[in-house]
């Protein structure tokens, strides 16, 4: 992997300013509704992201974990645009995109990319690697066709994988170069966010280290902004910064890594983090009874109410705010200092 | 040894497609003795699956082909059993628990029936006891409401609670094997941590456990021993206290070096392994992952190194440690 030495510098330029927000969410609530009947009345919501707000420093990574049907996926597909908000804002460079006209929008999706889980089924099957990693770029008009081939070259020597892959087709390769082409083509871009959804997931250990490698390289060199997606906390503790956690459409602990994974607050984030398996180390673990409710039916008052070892009568009944300590943004009653 | 309960000698195992040979499984031998719970790691298309798969012959053949091998169970060649004997053992003696619930339950047939299918299989029983007893199960696997759960079909239950029919499915007949591929692959770590407590509370102390998985975490957490696979053959061997402080193949150590550690914060890269695992129609000479190793010399590229015993019980397949320990 290349440019290792150019990023150090890069990296230090990064640290020494006092970085800005350069995305952050306020309220964000995407709700999918759910109709029944032949006139499809609208019968009952989704809430999948309800309530979200937090910001990603220029050049960090933010870490939303969360198991499945948390919301998570639905946050990072909202901020990019594929998903539609019913409300609340998203700020990039602090200009809210939900309200911006498309021609303007348009500018600001080059600029945030996206990278996909499944690695084969994200690229085109019947596109050749050298024209799918500059797909993007011949439609923004950032090169000429006659550059082409040159500059997929270029992007894919950035990635790691060799000339002799330009032409070839997806299925010829496996899923870590998969992971790399898809990389490839969102750095393409020359984007300044990247919403990196599960990027790892289905990626043996020796392989999936090779990628995070490579993104954490390319994050340094181009003073990316990631928000990294995943289920693994072990991988989100290694790549991110800061890391907020899901559970049912709600955030309900945000803080540094190393604070939240060494004394996390939530009781949702303490069995959580004590259910991951870690090598080198035996440990109790709080075993939660039963699995997640649905987001179309929520419990009411605290969502984690129904699985939590520690519920009293006010978490059944309301729902909690999210309260901040220190640097730490955490919503349950038994933690409140407001009680 | 007389806790020995399974025995597999030379295990060869290879798939016959249009594109060629695929070597699934070369030359694996280890034993599994009674109580143990014993990991089978190693990375996709390691051969994991088909070891195991391999024991209670549920390797579709063909394409698969057994080219060499024995496999011992309390002292029967499973190999040389006629198709009625080895029906009589899968799902009595041996107990399999799928890595994804969703296509190894039947979806057109209720928990129920599916669960009395299999007691009904080995056992006599009449219809009420084997309710009674299925019922029990389920209880026991944890599943709320077990009296009306037994009219649920597979899609009305979630994929925890799925996978916790087919743990009661695989358990019920008080197996002396129990053979778990990935069983929580597919949940999630709140669900896993239940399922691995259930799976903990439900064996026997005199039935023993293959656990195939790739996750290191979950082998150090609840396995006696490991067996690491790479490119269709065993690497090493040992209790998962040595294979984890001193992995003495360098396999072994960059795998567990490439597993990013909780809790650190942000850190540095992750030493991994480079390049990719080979092909299976066309395996490296010589040691099978010489071109990825990063202490290889030519002599790796050439010959095959055999097994050096490093530790009582701990073994690996490397030259470096030749003068290290004994050739077994």
């Amino acid at each position: 992997m290349s440019g290792s030495m150019s990023s150090m510098a890069i990296n230090n330029d990064k640290k020494n300013n006092t970085p800005e927000n350069l995305v952050e969410i306020r309220n964000l609530r995407t709700w999918y509704p759910i109709r029944r009947g032949v006139l499809a009345r609208t019968v009952g919501q989704v809430k999948a992201v309800d309530h979200v707000s937090f910001a990603i420093k220029k050049g960090e990574t933010l870490g939303l974990v969360g198991e499945s049907g948390c919301g998570k996926t639905t946050l990072g597909r909202t901020l990019v645009g594929l998903e539609q908000a019913q409300a609340g804002e998203i700020l990039f460079q602090g200009r809210n995109i939900l309200s911006m006209e498309s021609k303007e929008r348009q500018e600001i999706r080059r600029r945030m990319q996206m990278i996909f889980q499944d690695p084969l089924s994200s690229l085109n099957p019947r596109m050749l690697v050298r024209d799918i990693v500059t797909e993007g770029m011949r439609a923004f008009g950032m090169i000429r066709e006659n550059q082409a081939e040159e500059t997929a070259m270029a992007l894919l020597g950035e990635v790691g994988m060799s000339k002799e892959s330009l032409t070839r087709y997806p299925h010829e390769f496996s899923g870590g170069q998969c992971q790399r082409i898809s990389i490839a083509r969102a750095v393409s871009m020359r984007p300044d966010f990247m919403v990196l959804d599960e990027a790892v997931s289905a990626l043996d250990v020796s392989v999936q280290a090779q990628v995070l490698n490579l993104l954490m390289d390319l994050q340094d060199k181009y003073g990316l902004t990631y928000l990294f997606i995943s289920h693994n906390l072990s991988v989100v503790s290694h790549i991110a910064d800061h890391v907020a956690v899901m559970y049912l459409g709600k955030m309900v602990e945000y803080g540094k890594v190393a604070d939240v994974i060494e004394s996390p607050v939530h009781p949702y984030t303490q069995a959580l983090i004590s259910a991951v398996p870690v090598p080198g180390k035996r440990t109790e673990r709080i075993i939660l009874q039963g699995e997640t409710p649905s987001a179309a039916n929520p419990p009411d008052g605290c969502p984690f109410h129904p699985r939590c070892p520690e519920c009293q009568t006010i978490c059944r009944t309301t729902v909690p705010r999210l309260e901040q300590a220190d640097d730490r943004l955490f919503s349950c009653h038994m933690r409140s200092q407001h009680l | 040894m007389t806790d020995l309960l399974l025995d597999i000698k030379n295990l060869t195992v290879n798939f016959t497609t249009d594109d060629g040979i695929i070597q699934a499984v070369t030359d694996l031998s280890f034993s599994v003795r009674r109580g143990e719970t014993v990991a089978l790691v190693g990375e996709s298309g390691a051969g994991k699956s088909v070891s195991a798969m391999s024991i209670p012959r549920l390797v579709p053949s063909p394409p698969a082909r057994v080219e060499n091998g024995e496999i011992r169970f309390k002292g029967r060649d499973l190999l040389a059993l006629d198709i009625k004997d080895m029906r009589a053992i899968r799902g009595n003696e041996i107990g399999v628990i799928f890595q994804d619930p969703t296509t190894a339950l039947s979806p057109l047939h209720r928990i129920g029936w599916q669960l009395k299918e299999a007691i009904n299989a080995h056992r006599q029983m009449d219809d009420k006891e084997a309710q009674a007893l299925a019922e029990s199960w389920l209880g026991k696997v944890r599943i709320p409401d077990a009296k009306q759960r037994m009219n649920a079909y597979p899609f009305q239950l979630s994929g925890g609670m799925q996978q916790r029919v087919m743990i009661a499915m695989a358990l019920l007949n008080e197996p002396d094997l129990i053979i778990a591929d990935e069983p929580t692959t597919a949940l999630d770590v709140t669900l896993q941590a239940q399922v691995f407590e259930i799976i903990r509370e439900m064996k026997r102390n005199e039935s023993a456990m293959l656990l195939i998985t790739h996750d290191m975490g979950v082998v150090y957490d609840i396995c006696d021993r490991v067996l690491v696979m790479y490119a269709s053959e065993l690497v090493e061997e040992g209790t998962t206290d040595d294979v984890f402080t001193n992995p003495a193949h360098p396999y072994t150590l960059g795998l567990l070096k490439s597993i990013p550690s909780l809790g650190r914060g942000r850190s540095e890269r992750l030493d991994s392994i480079k390049g990719q695992v080979p092909s299976p129609f066309n395996y490296p000479k010589g040691c099978r992952f010489n071109d990825r190793c990063p202490k290889a010399f030519d002599r790796c590229v050439r010959e095959k190194p055999g097994f050096v015993s490093v530790a009582d019980g701990h073994r690996a397949a490397c030259f470096l440690l030749e003068g290290k320990g004994e050739k077994s």
